[in-house]
């Protein structure tokens, strides 16, 4: 079931309805019908998140039995929920909905329980709902142990927590903004930027440098517009999920860029595989090896980060698909982080770096973009050999998106453009008042007087009612980071 | 508040998008604007009605105010629905229906089932239209079919301030009739004389009993029509077995393929193509009607009835000016 039909709309309300009015002891149940009733239209996913579930319940369960058990008992259990996570996320990623993501959140949990820094659920079905809750399937935010537990009220003391139920009113604005940058810019731009990278070597030198800034802006419009209707969703639960983006187009510094995009996967990382990596003391003697030649303490400090911050940007690459260019992709982002960490300042936050920090992130995005490594060198190679010829703004293969020829590859017209214009205009407006306020777009709406507030709400249905892409005659891209 | 806002949103939405393809929105769209119970017949059908009779021409020489509420290729079973939407606003009206559609064969049904998004739509959002969709509808896409904005919410590129509409229902001067200037030679052959029967396919005889029984069961005050074309002798027997079945109900039904040279039709100048007459050839059907419809309407109510629904045409002098100007057209095609 798509996350964006008519079908989860319908599911999702009713379940917001029955959530809200049961008693809270049994507001799980309902998340955990809802969450089964999603993943019953595809068979494949419901069995393999029921295996993956599974073991990893039992495997926690008997981690937690084996507290004063040697720790090469113990050791071994791990290894083998590990292996078998892995394997399941190796043999169904991308045909699995939310195997990436539920594979780390259970894995985070499984070494949080190891180590002694959180508990099994024991209760299966509380399991259930934690592990299964749907709407974190698509896109996530990936949350990191324990955090991935629904609380009920006067049960369990950690964990998410089923709060008291607000004004609707927020989170349901928060959904119409999701809505928005997803139907009205992403799949909009997906038209264009997948025409673009399907035939990179047809399109002109201006097309290629547009198409690679927007892949950019699609990507970001189309994964925070998930979140923002994931995280909007919770909230009309009652539940409080992480928030994954930062206005990132704001960062200066790749590290900085890496602390304001997928927050919660970077998190993940960070406390899994980083930190345990370099204090591991395996890596740290060869680190030592590795610097033992060096005289400067940036290189040393450099030397030693080598090692776990290209093995967690390989995984990294690795966890987003099994392709070779998703692992170039990760060690891309390795390496400017490292290089950046070289530099004897850290990047003064300005237009220019803010500017080049975007420009560069969007040239490796390529590689990530690309379905592979030839598509991808392709798209390069179109970027840097300048063609002024008289088909400088050609657009390559401009078919109509319902049969009508447009001006940009993917059939995009002029009123399209000026779509795209506005849409880009008021996600940057909306992020740079809350890079400056702290607070969002949201906020400031609920703030206005009400007659304003409701035209602005009624504005923003009608855009995505008109402009959005949708309906018989497109194929509406499914949330780019839903394949992972 | 909120929920009835955003339906008015979305339904204005919805109405200023919708597509006028071939003509059928301004048709039908027209016929929500003739004033509640202000109409004495109403032409149910398909292109063998639309192109066929001209209500402006049927009021200026009788005064009966009637409409066609037609679209292509209008299936047997779309009849019923049609006729229920129809009766929300004139239930008094007699109903005119149009049967070429009991000649279709089911490789021709497959067709119908495209045209039918034609007629819902161009409805207002009613019970009957989602009713309709229920029963008709194919299964794929069927949401876009109850909420059209989402097959068209791209024509807001092409909308124009006319198309704005906070209700539906624009006045159509002509009463959904369409000019035809084109003239096709065809062969009319009389075949008055073939009284053998052929039942018609399967499918159309069981949609057409279904129809005769919700006419009996909601009392309609209705005629069947067959609009005159170069049938075959297959197609005659066919019209004969329907002919019966209507009478078995106690309804006429008017053959007017039977009927060539009391019309009046020349093959040589009356036809736009082997399926419709054009303007000419409508308007001699047109006389032919109001020869018959005495027949039906009982004394009286084929009345001006202005006074209570305001004018049914709004300008007499355009009507007949385009009527002249047609004619004309149509002879220097043919010449």
């Amino acid at each position: 079931m798509k996350f964006i039909s008519p079908g989860s709309a319908l599911l999702s309300a009713v379940t917001v309805l029955l959530v809200r009015l049961v008693p809270k002891h049994f507001q799980y149940l309902f998340l955990l019908g809802a969450s089964l009733a999603v993943l019953a239209w595809d068979r494949t996913s419901l069995g393999v998140l029921c295996l993956t579930s599974a073991g990893a319940y039992a495997g926690m369960v008997l981690l937690e039995r084996m507290r004063k058990e040697k720790n090469r008992c113990r050791k071994a259990v791990l290894a083998g929920l590990l292996i078998w996570q892995v394997l399941l996320f190796v043999r169904f990623q991308g045909r699995c909905l939310g195997i990436s993501y539920v594979t780390l959140c259970l894995i985070g949990w499984e070494l949080d329980v190891f180590r002694g820094q959180g508990e099994a659920e024991k209760n299966i079905l509380h399991f259930a709902a934690d592990v299964l809750y749907y709407p974190r399937l698509y896109s996530g935010p990936i949350v990191c142990g324990d955090e991935i537990r629904v609380k009920t009220e006067g049960k369990r003391e950690t964990g998410l927590r089923i709060q008291a139920f607000g004004s609707a009113a927020g989170p349901l604005r928060r959904i119409l903004w999701g809505l928005f940058k997803k139907m009205v810019l992403a799949d909009r731009l997906a038209m264009f930027v997948d025409a673009v990278f399907e035939a990179p070597a047809s399109c002109a030198f201006l097309i290629l440098w547009l198409a690679v800034i927007m892949a950019s802006i699609q990507i970001y419009a189309d994964f925070s517009g998930c979140m923002d209707m994931v995280l909007g969703l919770s909230q009309l639960l009652g539940m409080s999920l992480p928030e994954n983006f930062s206005q990132p187009f704001f960062a200066a510094g790749f590290a900085d860029y890496w602390r304001r995009w997928h927050m919660t996967m970077g998190r993940w990382f960070r406390t899994y595989l980083f930190y345990p990596l370099g204090m591991n003391g395996k890596v740290i003697r060869l680190s030592n090896a590795l610097v033992s030649n060096l005289k400067s303490r940036r290189q040393k400090k450099c030397a030693r980060m080598l090692i776990p911050l290209f093995a967690t940007w390989a995984v990294t690459g690795l966890w987003h698909g099994l392709s070779l260019h998703y692992l170039i992709w990760g060690l891309m982002c390795a390496f400017l982080i490292l290089v950046e960490s070289g530099r004897k300042k850290k990047p003064v936050r300005n237009a220019g770096n803010i500017l080049f920090t975007f420009l560069i992130m969007s040239v490796v995005r390529v590689m990530f973009r690309a379905s592979c490594v030839r598509q991808a060198l392709s798209v390069y190679s179109g970027m840097i050999r300048f063609r002024a010829s008289a088909g400088m703004l050609r657009s390559g293969a401009g078919t109509g998106i319902i049969g009508g020829a447009g001006i940009l590859p993917g059939g995009l017209d002029c009123l399209d453009a000026v779509v795209v214009f506005a849409a880009v205009l008021i996600l940057w407006i909306a992020d740079f008042y809350r890079e400056r306020k702290g607070c969002g777009i949201g906020e400031w709406v609920a703030r206005l007087p009400m007659l304003l507030r409701w035209m602005l709400v009624f504005l923003a249905a009608a855009a995505i009612l008109l402009t959005g892409v949708y309906g018989p005659g497109y194929a509406p891209a499914e949330f780019f980071y839903g394949r992972f | 508040m909120l929920c009835a806002g955003l339906w008015l949103g979305y339904r204005t939405l919805a109405y200023t998008l919708r597509p006028d393809d071939e003509g059928v929105r301004t048709r039908l769209e027209g016929f929500y604007a003739e004033a509640p119970g202000s109409l004495d017949a109403v032409f149910i059908g398909s292109s063998a009605v639309y192109a066929y009779i001209s209500p402006p021409r049927l009021y200026l020489d009788t005064g009966i105010r009637s409409y066609l509420y037609a679209t292509p290729n209008q299936s047997v079973e779309m009849i019923r629905y049609a006729i229920r939407e129809c009766r929300r606003t004139q239930p008094d009206a007699l109903y005119v229906i149009e049967l070429r559609a009991m000649l279709s064969s089911a490789q021709d049904r497959e067709a119908i089932a495209a045209d039918m998004r034609r007629m819902t739509d161009n409805m207002p959002y009613t019970l009957n239209r989602m009713q309709m969709i229920h029963d008709l509808a194919p299964e794929k896409d069927r949401f876009s079919w109850y909420f059209d904005l989402v097959k068209y919410h791209e024509r807001w590129k092409e909308a124009h301030m006319e198309d704005v509409r906070w209700t539906w229902g624009q006045r159509n001067e002509w009463k959904g009739w369409s000019f035809s200037q084109c003239t096709q030679q065809i062969e009319l052959r009389d075949y008055g004389r073939i009284n053998a029967r052929i039942q018609p396919d399967e499918e159309n005889e069981g949609d057409f009993r279904q129809l005769l029984a919700y006419c009996k069961e909601q009392n309609v005050s209705a005629v069947f029509l067959a609009t005159p074309f170069p049938v075959s002798r297959r197609q005659v027997k066919i019209y004969n077995a329907v002919g019966d079945m209507a009478a078995e109900s106690g309804y006429p039904f008017w053959n007017l393929c039977r009927e060539f040279s009391r019309i009046g039709l020349d093959g040589d100048t009356d036809f736009a193509d082997e399926h419709h007459v054009n303007t000419q050839g409508a308007l001699k059907t047109t006389r032919y009607l109001e020869e018959r419809f005495p027949e039906l309407l009982p004394a009286g109510k084929a009345g001006n009835i202005q006074e209570q629904y305001g004018p049914f045409l709004l300008s007499e002098e355009d009507y007949l000016e385009a009527e002249r100007k047609s004619l004309e057209e149509l002879q220097k095609n043919g010449s």
